[in-house]
């Protein structure tokens, strides 16, 4: 498969749990992407939407302004009563979030089911 | 130390590094040379690898400029109130020392609790050569960890990258904006030396000023003392209304007080200052706000006041750079004004004021020429005083030149301001061209100036003295197509006129012609 330059954000609402969205990321979460993220996701959570969970499953990269947008939509949601979880994210990625911490703030799911169970 | 730890260490040294070399991509590999988005993305990289809940940036200029992570507004208050100038000075003695401060080892009471309630933990003062630049304050970890020495080491290191590449983007910046200038200037004087058309000049500078500027609208009015508008360009403003508040004499305005002030100064205006009028010129809506300004020229050698003004949005800032190229070229409009006030002079004739035989030649070549490419017409009078050698005998030359000071009076009030060309031909002849004017509009006006000079009298040793004048008149393409064509029949009807007992128009008739 091809490599995907740039972010691309998609979202949808999640059946049967009103409140929260899944939003699938694919490509870089790089310093451009990192400002796409928080472009897309904003208006979903003032919407409504505070219940987060990220697919990163064509998520290939992560740098520190992609964290940090990333922490954004994390405390965005969170000072709205809501939550941010991330689900089956790549081997790289997770090494990153691991090093820097963020897996300490940020719950990480192997699939979609576990961090629906998990609500 | 566990191999586990020892490569969880190195794994995080990997990030960092690759962190830093971002940062120094965007730095100094970027093209973006606006110091606020290389700034944002300093501390939004800083911010997402230590995961700090804030971070603050203070340029420590006379602005002393923040840059904050997030939005609000609120916090930002807090910072530049904890900011106060014993910070400033802690940070300045740790510039042998250099590292980061810690919020817990500053003795002030108040800053610390302060700094602390706004979740500050660090605290890293910015060096370059050896003067406190800049600061970089930051914020709690979100997973609650501490900073750790080797932490407070790093983030020092990215911080003094940092300010040197911030440093070199200002640097970069100012020399581009000063390159610009010097061509701009380069272009201006080129256009003097070359292009004495006093609009297109004016014109050229107005362009340029709003363009430097980033202004959206202005415009130059140079007028004489006693109001009389010489010479007014404007962009960005619809032509009906600007000339409805002219005409209006708008007294309450910005412009009026523009012309009251009596000094050339730098006048800012908002747009609570704006009349009504105004207002609804430059279009001030709720939602933006725009700052004004504008300069009063006084050429007082030539009697001239002249106000340059520009309309900007108040929320962009204006530097002191700014307002340095706004002075600089609001004044080189003053020797482009002079320059072209000597051209005016080798142009006008000294006694009448009305252009001189040369001039008057040089723009009927160009009027034909228009006129032969958009299919208009032009008409030239030929006018002149009846039986001015007796009067100058009789009565002098001093009452002849009174006599001829009054009829380029009455010509110039009754001809098109602008439009016609009014010229003094020699002697006690004159010639007026009228550009897009057939024969019967050119009769029309000379019949009306034969009429006011009729109504003049004088008196002169208790007798009352009157004055008539005699025209002639032809035309293009009805009479003829060329330039000395034009003027011999103009010429050739006036003499018909004389002929006929003076104080009469004569439209050129080829029947009627004197072979």
């Amino acid at each position: 498969m091809a490599r995907i330059t740039g972010l691309q954000v998609s979202s949808r609402d999640v059946a049967g749990h009103p409140g929260a969205a899944l939003i699938e990321l694919k490509g870089d979460l790089d310093t451009p992407g990192g400002q796409k993220l928080a472009q897309e996701v904003f208006p979903i959570i003032e919407k409504g939407s505070i219940s987060l969970i990220f697919n990163f499953c064509d998520l290939e990269y992560i740098n520190s302004i992609g964290i940090y947008n990333l922490m954004r939509c994390f405390k965005k949601a969170s000072n709205k009563g809501g939550f941010l979880k991330l689900v089956a994210v790549k081997d790289q990625v997770r090494e990153v979030l691991e090093v820097v911490g963020l897996t300490a703030v940020i719950r990480l799911y192997n699939t979609l089911d576990e961090a629906l169970a998990d609500i | 130390m566990e191999v586990h730890e020892i490569e969880k260490k190195l794994k995080r040294k990997m990030v960092e590094l690759l962190t830093m070399c971002d940062i120094v991509k965007e730095l100094n590999f970027s093209s973006e040379l606006d110091i606020g988005k290389v700034i944002e993305t300093f501390i939004n990289s800083v911010a997402g690898l230590f995961l700090m809940d804030r971070a603050v940036f203070v340029l420590l200029d006379k602005d002393n400029e923040f840059y904050i992570t997030g939005e609000d507004a609120a916090y930002k208050e807090g910072i530049s109130i904890a900011l106060s100038p014993k910070i400033v000075g802690i940070c300045a003695e740790m510039k042998e020392k250099g590292g980061a401060l810690s919020a817990e080892e500053i003795k002030d009471e108040e800053i610390r609790g302060r700094l602390k309630g706004l979740g500050i933990e660090l605290i890293i003062p910015m060096f370059l050569r050896k003067e406190l630049k800049a600061l970089f304050l930051a914020g709690r970890r979100v997973n609650q960890e501490a900073y750790s020495e080797e932490d407070s080491g790093l983030i020092f290191a990215f911080a003094n990258q940092a300010i040197v590449s911030i440093e070199n983007a200002r640097f970069f910046k100012s020399l581009q904006r000063h390159v610009e200038e010097l061509t701009i200037f380069n272009e201006i004087t080129a256009a003097i030396n070359s292009d004495l058309d006093i609009n297109t000049l004016l014109d050229m500078v107005l362009g340029v000023l709003i363009k430097m500027l980033n202004a959206f609208a202005g415009f130059i009015i140079i007028m004489r003392e006693n109001r009389e508008t010489l010479f007014f360009i404007f962009h960005g403003l619809d032509e009906k209304k600007i000339e409805a508040l002219l005409r209006g004499k708008d007294k309450d305005g910005m412009i009026s007080k523009s012309l009251i002030s009596s000094t050339e100064k730098l006048l800012f205006f908002n747009p609570e200052d704006a009349s009504s009028q105004e207002k609804d010129l430059f279009n001030y809506d709720n939602q933006a706000r725009y700052l004004w300004f504008s300069r009063s020229l006084f050429v007082r050698k030539e009697n001239m006041i002249g106000i340059v003004g520009l309309c900007k949005n108040i929320k962009e800032t204006l530097s002191d750079e700014d307002i340095n190229l706004f002075l600089t070229l609001t004044s080189q409009l003053i020797t482009i004004v002079l320059n072209a006030r000597l051209y005016e002079l080798s142009i006008t004739d000294g006694l009448t004021n009305l252009f001189v035989h040369t001039y008057f030649e040089q723009r009927l070549r160009e009027e034909l020429s228009r006129a032969r490419r958009y299919s208009s017409s032009v008409s030239v009078i030929m006018m002149d005083i009846d039986r001015f050698k007796e009067l100058n005998d009789s009565l002098g030359h001093q009452m002849g030149n009174v006599v001829l000071k009054r009829l380029a009076s009455i010509i110039k009030f009754s001809v098109r301001k602008n439009e016609d060309i009014p010229s003094r031909w020699g002697g006690d002849e004159f010639a007026i061209i009228l550009p897009e004017t057939g024969r019967d509009g050119a009769f029309v006006l000379a019949e009306r100036i034969r009429r006011n000079m009729e109504n003049f009298s004088f008196s002169q040793e208790h007798k009352e003295r009157k004055v008539s004048i005699s025209a002639g008149i032809s035309s293009f393409p009805s009479d003829s197509l060329e330039e000395k064509d034009l003027i011999e029949q103009a010429d050739t009807a006036l003499y018909q006129a004389k002929k006929a007992g003076g104080n009469k128009v004569v439209l050129f008739n080829l029947s009627s012609m004197d072979k």
